[in-house]
């Protein structure tokens, strides 16, 4: 073929339409994909030399949660999450929805982490309880077809 | 080769149509002429380009498969010409050997050959020869490729389709596994119990037999890949579903080499058993020993007794194969032998002794012998003075100056 | 360079203008169309979404299968910053709706490779996803190279393969790293042997020799199932419709 392979120069359709416009390459010889891309140029031309984007600071992404957050995690709750139920709420969330809770009732600032953690231990508890009897949840149908005591023995 | 020339006889219709595109197109590119005479702006280039849908009806063979099919011509045109060369010397022979032509077969060609230029070179294959010439020129490969050039195998551009495969395949097969012991989990069943995977007897493949399974070449590296891949596979617990895909990839080892190999005992006039092997050879010695059984341990060595040596470690050699299977006072040995010293001659008759012994013994003293070494022959020879110093290895005293 | 090429082309500058319009306008787009000419079969590179890949896949299904994960700040490619979203506590976040304008255009470049009858073929460096590349290529009838890439297959592949073989026309890398320091070498050599790739580029990628690049995690597994998933069906979409014109030509 006829054409350069200097990749870092222009981009593939520059240097294919350069060799067609001078007649170099038959039109008939082109590229199958010389019209796909005349018809569809991708976003951003595919230069390998172009300048470099404006160097802007990379936004940082933060909630107004993320204090109380901060807090849970300092104290070592929050971290477990059920992955045989993922569509369920996080062990954070359910911590910092407590906490909302807890405190538009009135409750002091320096008792709401452990109150709201004492609160969802005690409806988790409930909820371990209510998923074993509820036959519908991921985890009770695993357990229950899991035979536990022999899962190692083959 | 049959193969090719079929493929390329399918193929010589569309060669021709080809042609006609081919006048076609440029009868296209002659107006694109005319008009980048007229006015040659980009627009209008690119407006006279054919549509590209039309342009692939016809263009179906691709350029890979046009030269392929050029090359699969060409090779036919040589072997023709071959072929006609090869039959009018095989007449030209035949009548210089006066024979008739029409029914001079290979073998004649080949005696003849060899009547007419004797030659004494040692490799078989730098000798004169005449053979057709499928048999010289090495047979083609067929196209890896359809008529639009598209490879047949969806890892072709891997340059390794068949390994590559053969890894694909497994690590299929694997996972298949994980899934389907998982499901016996949580079924909480056990199926086929009595199925498993025996291997005792097979081994992996080596690397030259999965090279000639696969016709292709491979990395060392490559080569681990596959046994570390078929490793897992065999090692999961129900793989036995793939018994056929594992076993295509092993060998069987050759068990039981004795058991064939072993002759039985004849009988002589005295109804005595014996058995003689000839050929028991150590350095320079040469000579055959029978043992007879029921016997009382005498030894006769050309016509002597164990005297015939002199020194003890010779006469320790011959009667030390009859002391390992305590067989010295139950068998007789007579053997003959000639030809190097007291040392050659005592290890080739402690070889034929042990090696007649194995039809008196049993399994266990046989593998006894084996390990202790009775049963393997000693090939060492005297190595030849070199030049330059006073023996084989040894050097001139070495001094400063 | 592109503003020109724009203008050169007329009758094609306006269909440009029109796939680069969101996803509603398209549909729009598509109803207009579908109402003027049925009978008469159109040339497909005029349509703005032929093979209807807009419709493949949501932002939302995007965000279920972990597209927005980007890799840490540290190992950020400058080249790579119109892409983000942002950064969650040191992890960089990909913006989808820019993601997903991307692989659209990705797509419909692919579907209409397939109708033209081109050769595909997969690339992928990552052993945990080599599989169900390779699984994909094999269900869509094309090619794939997960595998050590020897130098010069495509630079070299007369000699490599022992004859002229046909390079493939599309390359699509759902992975552009050979580890994690170097690009893969076919990246250069496709844009050296003029074979337009796809490419699906992480944070730490550099997209400026990828055609159609795609900012996205190319590491979950998750990830690359969605996209396998996509390129399967777009390219099954363009070999059906070539299918068609092959039987109403015949």
């Amino acid at each position: 073929m006829a054409t350069s392979r200097l990749e870092r120069i222009g981009t593939i359709f520059t240097r294919v339409e350069g060799l067609l416009t001078r007649g170099a390459m038959k039109p008939d010889d082109r590229p199958l994909w010389f019209d796909v891309y005349k018809a569809f140029p991708p976003i951003i031309e595919p230069k390998f030399a172009r300048p470099k984007p404006e160097a802007k600071p990379i936004r940082q992404i933060l909630y107004k949660e993320d204090i109380i957050r901060a807090k849970f995690h300092a104290e070592g709750h929050g971290i477990g999450i059920n992955m045989l139920s993922p569509a369920g709420e996080t062990q954070v969330k359910k911590l910092i929805q407590q906490y909302e809770k807890l405190k538009s009732e009135g409750v002091p600032e320096n008792e709401l982490i452990e109150k709201s953690v004492a609160a969802v231990s005690t409806e988790r508890q409930l909820d371990a309880k209510i998923s074993s009897k509820n036959p519908d949840s991921v985890t009770a149908q695993v357990l229950s077809e899991a035979d536990l005591k022999n899962i190692f023995k083959e | 080769m049959s193969n090719v020339i079929k493929f390329s006889f399918k193929h010589i219709i569309p060669l021709s149509r080809c042609s006609y595109v081919r006048t076609k197109s440029t009868c296209l590119l002659n107006i694109k002429g005319y008009s980048s005479k007229a006015a040659t702006t980009d627009s209008d280039v690119f407006d006279n380009f054919t549509d590209w849908e039309t342009l692939s009806k016809t263009k179906k063979i691709s350029k890979a498969m046009r030269a392929y099919l050029e090359r699969a011509k060409e090779h036919d045109e040589f072997m023709k010409k071959q072929q006609f060369e090869f039959s009018i010397g095989k007449r030209h022979l035949a009548n210089m050997m006066g024979e008739d032509p029409e029914t001079f077969t290979q073998k004649d060609v080949d005696r003849a050959i060899e009547y007419l230029f004797p030659s004494g070179i040692y490799d078989p294959a730098a000798r004169p020869l005449m053979k057709p010439p499928e048999e010289v020129f090495p047979a083609r490969k067929a196209a890896e490729f359809d008529e639009a050039g598209r490879p047949h195998h969806f890892l072709f551009y891997t340059g390794k389709p068949n390994f590559f495969k053969l890894l694909y395949d497994a690590a299929e097969n694997i996972q298949f596994l994980y899934k389907f012991e998982d499901k016996v989990i949580r079924k909480k069943e056990t199926p086929y119990p009595n199925q498993n995977l025996d291997l005792s007897n097979t081994v992996w493949f080596t690397k030259d037999q999965l090279e000639q399974h696969l016709v292709e070449k491979l990395t060392d590296l490559e080569y681990e890949n596959f046994k570390l891949v078929m490793e897992r596979l065999i090692s999961l617990p129900y793989s036995y579903q793939f018994k056929d895909f594992i076993e295509k990839f092993r060998k069987t080892l050759t068990s039981q080499k004795f058991a064939l190999e072993i002759p039985k005992p004849n009988f002589d006039e005295d109804g005595r058993a014996y058995v003689t092997t000839y050929e028991c050879l150590r350095k320079k010695a040469r000579g055959d020993v029978t043992i007879r059984s029921p016997g009382t341990g005498k030894i006769i060595i050309n016509g002597k007794d164990i005297t015939y040596f002199e020194d003890t470690q010779s006469r320790e050699q011959v009667i030390f194969p009859l002391i390992f299977t305590g067989m010295q006072n139950k068998v007789d040995v007579e053997c003959n032998i000639e030809g190097g010293g007291p040392s050659g001659q005592s290890g080739a008759i402690r070889w034929g002794i042990a090696w007649g012994l194995r039809s008196f013994v049993d399994k266990n003293m046989l593998e006894a012998m084996q390990v202790a070494g009775l049963l393997t022959r000693d090939h060492r020879r005297r190595e030849r003075k070199k030049p330059g110093q006073p023996g084989a290895r040894k050097k001139p005293t070495w001094k400063r100056r | 360079m592109l503003p020109r090429f724009i203008c050169s082309t007329g009758k094609n500058g306006l269909s440009i203008l029109k796939n680069n319009s969101t996803f509603a306008q398209a549909v729009q787009q598509k109803s207009e169309v579908s109402e003027d000419n049925l009978p008469k079969r159109k040339n497909p590179l005029e349509h703005p979404d032929y093979f209807q890949v807009h419709n493949l896949f949501t932002v939302k299904d995007l965000f279920d299968a972990r597209v927005h994960f980007g890799h840490k700040e540290g190992s950020l490619n400058e080249f790579m910053t119109p892409y983000l979203y942002g950064s969650r506590l040191g992890h960089l976040i990909f913006d989808l709706d820019v993601t997903a304008e991307h692989l659209r255009k990705a797509l419909n470049f692919t579907a209409h490779i397939a109708y033209r009858g081109g050769i595909i073929c997969f690339f992928n460096r990552n052993a945990l996803n080599a599989h169900l590349v390779e699984k994909t290529a094999q269900e869509c009838g094309e090619y794939a190279h997960t595998r050590f890439w020897r130098g010069g297959i495509f630079t070299n592949a007369n000699h490599q393969f022992g004859a002229i073989t046909r390079l493939p026309d599309l390359c699509i890398f759902l992975n552009t790293q050979n580890n994690i320091l170097n690009q893969h070498t076919a990246v250069r050599d496709s844009a050296k042997m003029l074979i337009p790739t796809v490419g699906i580029v992480d944070s730490n990628c550099n997209p400026n020799l990828i055609t159609y690049p795609v900012p996205g995690n190319d590491d979950t597994p998750s990830a690359i199932e969605l996209y396998c998933k996509l390129f399967k069906a777009a390219i099954l979409r363009g070999k059906e419709e070539r299918m068609k014109l092959l039987q109403e030509s015949e």
